[in-house]
Order: structure tokens, then C-alpha cells, then sequence
């Protein structure tokens, strides 16, 4: 797209915006005027005028103009007068077209020409004789056919009878532009989307205005908060001490936070420039410099229990005086554990008195009904904590005013603080039930009025959650988005939604769960992360839920920056098998020698005689058929079968596998997560190979012992080294036993089990 | 120490460190896996060369290497020829079917816009423009002479030059206004202009689209066809620039033979103008070169789509351009899929 850059100015203070629409918003600023006429009688020699560049531009270009005038204005205010206005908005349009321009974003040598003749044409067009002059006997602007050739308003000189009047806009626009600034509240959205969401809700454009004009007049209004900004632009770059000194300006998407390495620059026949769009985020749409991402205000924080849920509020306070009555027993440990996250939490409030964070607590134990969930202790205690944090958080922001807007900008050193305090990490063994603990959280959010989002890496996960999210909360409005989600445009009390998904979200949820962060597809991606950082309201609380933290959470937490609680025991409250150790050789070289090593062969014939499904996990996806092929000619007697990521059959030998018609399955990592088979052993080949991490160590070993009824599966690593991975593993296993035997989580007479080997 | 040692280390070391800083194997450009080097049993004139592609991806490609319609280049015998009788353009030709992994391909470049597709498309053209020059030089040949040259450099590749010389320009199926605006480019116009830089034939905005047509399917054979009529029309300088490349070319086929500059791809060129090398002399290879009167020679255009659907469009435009030009033209489709 192109638009166009101008400034209205009253007395010495002048702002610029950018506009696709200049009719709406010359009648926008003609009715201005009016009014301040009305209010301050005519002459008064304090009127608004207008400053038009006449000349189309791309519109990042018209964007990052109006920004970069604004900003300097703001400087100006203090520094006292210098040059003129018209000059200032022209040294801003050059600096947009330099920045926007000098970047090398995979761009051939013609297309880095193409705009410094842009940026030239430029130069000389604004600052031509004929314009200069025109501007200086304060000529009146012309409109022919929409296009502006305005220069100066003067008091009373305006020719276009149409635009003085008050109701030129009319009634109906006002009230889309409000609707839509409303509707898109907590939303990152580009052009083609915020449409669509509008069009969805069922707002109708007025009259012969577009929704170009609607959106634009909610920007001009400041309608909830709406801001309207380039999808692809020049950010300031702050990283590193040098940087801070002298702020460098990288091309940047900034739906998904993506730099110059995924930025692709084409000659755009949208805007006629070499426009950069972001590879990264291209399966949602196309982010370019040239289009508009249209971010909504954040969403209000959520003020106590009217929320505007009261009628599911009412149905999930059903029961609640029972609950409290029954409220729980707290154990000191829990309590003290909690002020400890608090105290060591960084933020000034954090740090109160005992008392107070045991009121806090004593609240969340009386507000949330949890024995509706039917929680094992393990689970009630960390999600007591879960809930804690999460309520000083509410009445942290609450007591602090009204909730900073996203629009602000923030200094990166307050967003990192804010980030710091508002994580809470809910660090729960494999097979602890964590999605029964995320229930109460999202209770007590929605009985404050507020709107909870669960973010699964995966769609099938989404999929399976989505019904029983219903189930437990029929009242709650629940949006489920994924990719090709019919209700892609909807918003919910509850939000389910893959990770992609959170692209489109802005300062929109009072609490934000993510499952699974250490996981792919977040693992390595920084735009996927940075889509999760933002998704908060910023009074909200995001909850952080793994088996196995990556490093740098767990350093977090051991330095006591983190604020967490650990489920150390599954759900059936038996301790995690641990792994014993075989030495083995490498899977290599087995197939070579066509040999297995006795060891592993009777360990493997203990597993099948005990009646144990059991998975071999291998490194490499090549090396799955030669290694079936060995162990069926070992003389098992069991029906074996491999699978991997390119296996076509993959759901139907996973399928075989839990109806026990394949006893034995080899595999790679791709069934680390997720898939529970009641009665297995895991044998871990090549253990100390470089693709398993201490996460996918643990992973792993997580696949055995999940039923009740045969909690004793066994873990093998076999390697012929140990890793510092696998040491890694077997600690972090061993901790959380006797975490949740100290804590009297286990079920009695039932100490962690060592097999000798 | 000498000198000559000092250099032999500069040498080693920026050796390394260039070994350090070149990318690892190339991904491939659809599905991000290694990429692979075509494989012995893809037929020797249709691979794709400078774009990676995995093994998967390169297998996936329905190349046409055998055609059963002389009119459309499509792999069986068409109806839709035989009934339309004489088209607006001479014949036309297509490098891959249009199936479902085509399909996905041309939805991921088009409409979901990944733009780094681009010059895969522009290479798939490649083939099969070679195998058009070198069956349109076959045709036209009267000589026995030159013919079994021609049959002979055929099977193999045709130099640059060779192609060069065949074409007088490409042109392309045009947009909408508001297509063009929504879409950010135009994939004919693209592809044409990637062809055009790369076998040195000028590209030429000569066609304009007069109004938006909504999606054609459910609409019935005769109807879209009388839509697609009236639905291109010639540009309103395509006739100056046809008449201005007909006299480049004139002078470029009788002026003496005059010294060539090697042709690259220069950042300034747009629409490659320039001839490629002197490895054989352009005019050689022009079959009706040797015809006295530059009025009376046809200007052989290529006219570039992304799909063959019926032809219509193609016949629409190529009549759009027949309709300006007072002189002789011949117009042959190059499209990258045939429906
Ligand atoms: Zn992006
Ligand atoms: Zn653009
Ligand atoms: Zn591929
Ligand atoms: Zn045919």
C-alpha cells in the first residue's frame, strides 16, 4: 500500500500521522477545527492547521515518517524551537526512506537502487521552490478525486463545503470505528485479518466509507487504545552496551519479532519500492513493510469477581460454601515454600510480610473451590501456590492504577522486570496430571472476569483438550484455534490454541498457561517465544508448565529468581522408576557385528515375560530397520515393528503397538511425548548419544510406569559411555523421589525401587 | 620470511576462514531437507540445476516429456484443439502436469506469496523453452544442411544465443489492478522477467487486463471462453514498443556483425536487452535470416502463464496483441503447468 504523511499543527505543537485514507482524515481534522471554533470563539488566531507531503509513499515509509516526527517533536518540547515545521517533516521523510532503505535484506544491488532513487525523488519533492512558496502565501488545499494536494489549512480558507460541517463523518463511522477499536482489543492483527475478524463480528462499513477509514478513525481517536503501524519496520537495535550508545536501526516483523535473516526485500507492485516482507510468519499471512499490522489496546485488567462472566461465575461458585468450609489444610511446608518464591521474586511487593502472603494464600484456598477437581495432595499444593501467585499478581496491578497500556512504550529494562515477576513454573514429573492442575487456575480467572488462554505445541493435543475444557467449564465461552480453526475469529472466555496461533494475540489474556515450552515447536524458535511474551495483559500471570525445564528456566529457579512449585510424584503417587545402566555397545556397531550383547537380550526377555510393551528408543531414524531386523532374528519371540517421523504408517504401528498385537517398538524421539502405553519399559539405546539432552533423557524414561496398576516399569540406558546427560537425567529423577517422599507424597511402604544389575 | 610464504598463510587462513563461513549443504527450497544433485533417472533435459531441491521434491515434479497435442503441448489427445480450430497464438507448451504436489507448489508461490519460489519456477521454464526453440528451429528449417546441425545441437542443449536469437521478446498474461495490489507482483510477470534476464530476450509490458473476472470454475466452456475475449487488451503503448523492438531487431539481424559485448546479468537491466555472447553468431541460428525484407519477417513472441486451463487465456491475449500490430506476429504460449 502507499499512503500519505502529514502534520496538524495548533500554535507551536504539531503531531504527524500517517493515513491510506486522507479524505477521512482531512474531514476528520475539518471538524476538529469546527469544533474548537465552536468552543473557543472564531479568531482566536489558535487554529488547527494541516500540512500535507503531497506525494504518495510507500506507506512504512508514511508510518515510520510520522513516528520519527512525532518522536523528535517530543524532544523539541523541551529543547525550545528550532527549524520550521515543514522542514522537520521532511528531514522525517528522508530519515524514514534512509532507514527503511539502507538495509541489505537479501536484496539484490537494483533493488537497494530502486529506493535510494525512492529516497532522492523524495528530497527534492518536498522542499521545491513552487511547493515552498505555495506553502508560504498559506494557500488553501485542493481535493480532486480523493488525492491530496493540501498544503496548508488556514483559519477559515477552507473550500470544501462537504468537510467543515460537524456531521461530515457521521454518526454511523464513529460508532464502527469504536466497535472495531473495541473488538480488536488484545489483538495483533494484520490489514487483511482485522477485516476479516470485523466482517466476522458483523460490523457493517458506514456509507461509503471503507474499513481502511474505520480503522483509521479509530487510530486518529485513540479508540480503546488502537494503534496502527507498519507489519515490517526499522526498530532500534539496543542489544549490546555499544548499541545502547548509538542505537542502530534494524529492519524487524514486528507481528513476530523476526530480523533481517528472515526478511526477504522484492519489488512490491503493492507500493512500488523494494518492500521487505518476513518469511517467518508467512503461514499466517504476509507481514510487509508496506502493510498495516493493526495492534489493539491491551485488554482492561479484570476488576474482582463482577466480572463481565458473572453468570459463569455463578455456576462455578455452585458448591462454594461447602468448599470452604472443607478448604484445605495447609501444610507449613507449602507456605513457607511460597513466601521463599516471593521473597526471592525481585519485586518490591513481593517481598511483604508473612502474614500477608499467607492472607493471599488463605484466600486462594477459600476462593477456588478445589475440591471439585479431585486433586492428589502433590497436585493441590502446587497449584495452591500457582493460585497465590497468581492473586497477588491481580491485586498488584489493581493496586498500581490502571494497567500500563501496550501501546507505551516501555524501556526494555521495566519489560524484562515485569516478564521476571509475572512467570510462575509449574514443574510437574511426567505423569503427574497436569492438565487436571490447570483447571482451578483457569477457574479462578474467569471468576475475576478474566480470560484464560492455554497454549499445547501441538494441534492434536489441542484437539483432545478441547473437550474436556468444555466439560469442565459448560458455562464459559471456549474458543479452540489452530490452524484452519473455524472459530479463528472468535474470542472466548477460554482460548485453546496452538503456538502459531499466539501471532495474533497482543496484552490479551489475564492468565497465559503454556504447556510444554521446552518442546518442540517453541525449542530454538525466538519467534514463537516472543509471540508467548506478549499474549499477557500486563497485570496478568503466565504459567509455565514442563516435565523438564530447559537450563536456563532451572537456573532461574536455583538462583531463586523463578517463582515455581514442583509436583514431584505422578498422580498414583508411586515414586519414577529410575534408570539402571547398561553398558552396550553403540547401535553401529551392533548391526555391523550383527551381535547383541547378552545383557541386553535378557533384559529385554525379562520385559516381555513380565508382560511389559516395550519401546526402544534409537538416535537416528536410519538406524531404526537395521536394529528390528537384529532383534527379530535374537530370537525374542515377540512381534516387533520400528517407526519414525517418515513413516507413513505411523498412527497405525503406534495403534498396534497399544493393542499389544507389536510388543516391541522401535523408535525415535518423535514418541517422547504424548504417547502413554499402560504397561511398558523403555529401553534407551545409544543413551549417550548427542540428540539426547537430559530433557529427552527424562522424557523418555517417563513412558514407563504411567497406570496405577503396574507403576514399576523399568529404564534402561544403554551406551557404552555415560553422559553428563544421563547423569543429568538420573539425578533430576532421584531428586523428585525423595522430594516426594519427604513431603509424604508417596504412597506408604513403597520406597523407590533399585533393580541391581 | 619471504613474502611468497606470507602469502601462502594469508592464503591458508582466509581459505579456512571462508571454509567457516560458507553455508553448510543447501536446504531445499520447498520442504527444507538436504538437498540432493538430480539423480541418474531424471531424464537428461528436465532437471532443475541452480535451485536446491531435495530428492523427495525433485522426484515429485510430473515433467511433459512426450506431448500428444501439437496445438497445447498436453500429454494426451486433446478435443478442446480439435473444436477451437484456429487460435489467436501458433502453439504452446508446458513444463509440468498440474497435480496435486504442482497444485501445492503453485499455491505456496502465488498465493501465499513465498517470493523465494520464484526463481525455481523461472528454472523449470528452462527445459522446455529449450525444447520449443529447438522443435520450432526443426520446423522451420528448409535446409537439409542446417537441419541435422539443428537435430544434432537439439538432443543435446542450445546454447543461449541460439534461444536469443529464436525469440524477438517475451510477454506475459497480465494481473488485475487490484490483484496486483492485494498480491504485491504478478508470478507471469516474474517468471517472464527472470527468463528474459537469463536467455538475454527483452520483456515487454504489453498487455492489460480491462476488468476483474471473479473465479472461472462453474462457469460453463463457451461462456468463459467469450469472457476471456473480451477480458485482455493490448497495453496503450504496445504498439510503439512492438514497432520500436521490431526495428532492434531488424538492425540486430542485417547490421554487420559487429562486436559483442559479453552478456550478464547486470542490476541495470530490467528488461534485459543485451545479447549473450559471441560463442555463435545469433543471426546463424535464426532459420528465416536470410529473408531480404525486415517488413516482411514475423516478430516471434513468447507469451508466459503460469497455467494452461483451456487456452483461452492465452488466445485472448495473443488476439489483444494481433489486433494492434499491422504487421505480421506470431505469438507462442510458455506456460509452467498444463491443467
Ligand atoms: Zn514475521
Ligand atoms: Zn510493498
Ligand atoms: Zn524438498
Ligand atoms: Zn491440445
Amino acid at each position: 500500500m502507499r499512503g500519505w504523511v502529514y502534520t496538524v499543527a495548533r500554535g507551536a505543537e504539531s503531531e504527524a500521522w500517517a493515513t491510506v485514507v486522507p479524505k477521512l482524515d482531512q474531514a476528520y481534522w475539518a471538524q476538529q477545527r469546527e469544533l474548537r471554533r465552536e468552543s473557543a470563539g472564531a479568531g482566536s488566531g489558535d487554529e488547527l492547521r494541516m500540512l500535507v507531503y503531497e506525494h504518495s509513499l510507500p506507506l512504512g515509509a508514511a508510518l515510520t515518517a510520522a513516528e520519527l516526527y512525532n518522536d523528535a517533536e517530543q524532544g523539541r518540547r523541551h529543547a525550545g524551537a528550532g527549524i520550521g515545521q515543514q522542514e522537520r517533516l521532511a528531514r522525517s521523510i528522508a530519515e524514514a526512506q534512509r532507514r527503511l532503505a539502507a538495509e541489505g535484506v537479501g536484496a539484490v544491488a537494483d533493488l537497494r537502487r530502486a529506493s535510494r532513487d525512492g529516497a532522492a525523488r523524495l528530497g527534492s519533492g518536498y522542499l521545491g521552490a513552487g511547493h515552498q512558496g505555495a506553502a508560504a502565501t498559506g494557500a488553501a488545499e485542493t481535493i480532486a478525486a480523493g488525492i491530496v494536494r493540501l498544503r496548508y489549512t488556514e483559519p477559515g480558507s477552507a473550500p470544501v463545503p462537504e468537510i467543515g460541517r460537524r456531521d461530515a463523518l457521521g454518526e454511523p463511522l464513529r460508532q464502527a470505528a469504536e466497535a472495531a477499536a473495541a473488538l480488536l482489543r488484545g489483538r495483533a492483527l494484520l490489514h487483511e485479518e482485522a477485516i476479516a475478524l470485523l466482517t466476522n463480528a458483523g460490523i457493517a462499513t458506514p456509507g461509503s466509507w471503507g474499513w481502511d477509514a474505520v480503522l483509521q478513525l479509530a487510530a486518529l481517536q485513540r479508540c480503546s487504545g488502537l494503534r496502527l503501524c507498519a507489519a515490517v519496520a526499522a526498530q532500534e537495535d539496543a542489544r549490546g552496551w555499544l548499541r545502547r550508545l548509538r542505537p542502530q536501526h534494524r529492519l524487524q516483523c514486528r507481528r513476530c519479532g523476526s530480523g533481517r535473516e528472515q526478511l526477504r526485500r522484492t519489488r512490491c507492485a503493492a507500493c512500488g519500492d523494494a518492500c521487505a516482507y518476513c518469511e517467518a510468519c508467512l503461514n499466517m499471512g504476509k507481514a510487509r513493510a508496506c502493510g498495516l499490522l493493526v495492534l489493539g489496546g491491551a485488554v482492561p485488567a479484570a476488576s474482582s469477581s463482577q466480572g463481565a462472566v458473572s453468570g459463569a461465575s455463578d455456576s462455578l461458585g455452585s458448591g462454594r460454601g461447602a468448599s470452604i468450609t472443607d478448604a484445605l489444610v495447609f501444610e507449613s511446608s507449602d507456605l513457607n515454600r511460597m513466601s521463599e518464591a516471593r521473597a526471592s521474586h525481585g519485586v518490591a511487593a513481593f517481598g511483604a510480610a508473612s502474614g500477608a502472603v499467607a492472607s493471599v494464600a488463605a484466600e486462594a484456598a477459600a476462593d477456588a473451590p478445589l475440591q471439585r477437581w479431585g486433586l492428589s495432595p502433590a497436585q493441590r499444593a502446587a497449584t495452591v501456590a500457582a493460585l497465590a501467585f497468581m492473586l497477588e499478581r491481580q491485586a498488584l496491578a489493581l493496586s498500581s492504577g490502571a494497567a500500563p497500556v501496550l501501546s507505551a512504550p516501555s524501556p526494555a529494562f521495566l519489560a524484562a522486570r515485569d516478564r521476571a515477576s509475572r512467570d510462575f513454573l509449574l514443574w510437574a514429573v511426567t505423569g503427574a496430571g497436569k492438565t487436571e492442575m490447570i483447571f482451578p487456575l483457569i477457574e479462578a480467572a474467569l471468576r475475576r472476569g478474566g480470560r484464560a488462554l492455554v497454549a499445547t505445541p501441538r494441534r492434536d493435543v489441542v484437539l483432545e483438550l478441547d473437550p474436556r475444557i468444555r466439560k469442565a467449564f459448560p458455562e464459559a465461552r471456549v474458543t479452540t484455534l489452530y490452524g484452519g480453526s473455524p472459530q479463528r475469529w472468535e474470542r472466548g472466555q477460554i482460548t485453546l490454541a496452538t503456538t502459531h496461533q499466539l501471532l495474533r494475540f497482543a496484552g490479551a489474556f489475564e492468565l497465559v498457561i503454556v504447556d510444554e515450552l521446552d518442546a518442540f515447536p517453541y525449542h530454538g524458535d525466538p519467534m514463537l517465544h516472543a509471540a508467548a511474551d506478549r499474549v499477557c495483559t500486563p497485570g496478568g500471570t503466565r504459567i509455565l508448565l514442563s516435565a523438564t525445564p530447559p537450563p536456563s528456566l532451572q537456573r532461574e529457579v536455583r538462583k531463586g529468581r523463578l517463582a515455581h512449585a514442583r509436583v514431584p510424584v505422578r498422580y498414583h503417587r508411586h515414586p519414577l522408576p529410575e534408570p539402571a545402566v547398561l553398558a552396550v555397545p553403540a547401535v553401529r556397531a551392533l548391526c555391523k557385528e550383527r551381535r547383541l550383547p547378552r545383557r541386553l537380550t535378557t533384559a529385554l526377555r525379562e520385559s516381555l515375560e513380565r508382560g511389559a510393551q516395550i519401546f526402544v528408543f534409537v538416535q537416528r531414524i536410519r538406524d531404526v530397520g537395521p536394529l528390528v531386523a537384529l532383534l527379530r532374528a535374537a530370537g525374542l519371540q515377540a512381534a516387533m515393528a520400528g517407526t519414525s517421523s517418515k513413516d507413513e504408517a505411523r498412527t497405525e504401528t503406534v495403534q498396534a503397538f497399544r493393542q499389544r498385537a507389536v510388543r516391541l517398538l522401535v523408535t525415535t524421539t518423535i514418541l517422547e511425548r504424548g504417547v502413554t502405553v499402560p504397561r511398558s519399559d523403555v529401553f534407551i539405546l545409544d543413551a549417550d548419544g548427542p540428540l539426547f539432552d537430559a530433557s529427552s533423557l527424562v522424557q523418555m524414561a517417563g513412558r514407563a510406569g504411567r497406570a496405577a496398576d503396574d507403576p514399576h516399569g523399568r529404564v534402561y540406558f544403554c551406551s557404552p559411555a555415560r553422559s553428563r546427560a544421563q547423569h543429568a537425567a538420573i539425578r533430576q529423577i532421584r531428586e523428585m523421589n525423595k522430594l516426594a517422599k519427604r513431603r509424604g507424597y508417596l504412597i506408604a511402604d513403597d520406597a523407590p525401587q533399585r533393580r541391581k544389575k | 620470511m619471504s613474502a611468497g610464504r606470507w602469502r601462502g598463510w594469508l592464503e591458508q587462513g582466509s581459505n579456512r576462514l571462508l571454509a567457516l563461513l560458507a553455508p553448510g549443504p543447501a536446504a531445499c527450497l520447498l520442504c527444507g531437507r538436504q538437498a540432493a544433485a538430480p539423480g541418474p533417472q531424471e531424464a537428461q533435459q528436465s532437471h532443475v540445476r541452480r535451485q536446491p531441491l531435495c530428492r523427495g521434491c525433485r522426484e515429485a515434479i510430473p515433467w511433459i516429456e512426450a506431448i500428444n497435442c501439437y496445438c497445447c503441448g498436453r500429454t494426451i489427445r486433446c478435443p478442446d484443439c480439435v473444436r477451437r480450430g484456429g487460435a489467436a497464438f501458433v502453439w504452446s507448451r508446458s513444463a509440468v502436469r498440474y497435480d496435486a504436489s504442482m497444485r501445492a507448489w503453485l499455491a505456496a508461490y502465488k498465493y501465499r506469496g513465498e517470493e523465494r519460489l520464484e526463481p525455481l519456477f523461472a528454472e523449470m521454464l528452462e527445459p522446455v523453452l529449450q525444447r520449443m526453440t529447438a522443435e520450432l528451429l526443426r520446423r522451420l528449417e528448409t535446409s537439409p544442411k542446417r537441419a541435422a546441425v539443428v537435430a544434432d545441437v537439439a538432443g543435446r542443449q542450445l546454447p543461449a544465443a541460439a534461444i536469443a536469437a529464436c525469440w524477438d521478446g517475451i510477454a506475459y498474461v497480465p494481473v488485475s489492478t487490484a490483484r496486483l495490489r492485494e498480491r504485491g507482483f504478478n508470478q507471469a510477470q516474474r517468471m517472464a522477467a527472470l527468463l528474459g534476464r537469463r536467455y538475454g530476450i527483452p520483456v515487454l509490458p504489453l498487455l492489460v487486463r480491462t476488468r476483474h473476472t471473479l473465479k472461472q470454475s462453474g462457469k460453463s466452456r463457451w461462456s468463459r471462453l467469450r469472457d476471456m475475449q473480451a477480458l485482455f487488451d493490448a497495453a496503450p503503448e504496445a504498439g510503439e514498443r512492438l514497432a520500436r523492438l521490431r526495428q532492434s531487431r531488424a538492425k540486430a539481424r542485417q547490421g554487420p556483425d559487429s562486436p559483442r559485448t559479453a552478456w550478464r546479468p547486470g542490476p541495470d537491466a530490467p528488461h534485459a536487452a543485451r545479447r549473450p555472447g559471441p560463442d555463435a553468431s545469433p543471426a546463424a541460428w535464426r532459420p528465416d535470416a536470410g529473408e531480404p525484407s525486415a517488413k516482411g519477417q514475423p516478430l516471434r513472441l513468447l507469451l508466459v502463464d503460469d497455467i494452461y486451463t483451456t487456452g483461452s487465456t492465452l488466445d485472448g491475449c495473443a488476439d489483444a496483441l494481433r489486433r494492434i500490430s499491422d504487421l505480421p506476429i506470431e505469438i507462442y504460449g510458455l506456460t509452467w503447468a498444463r491443467a
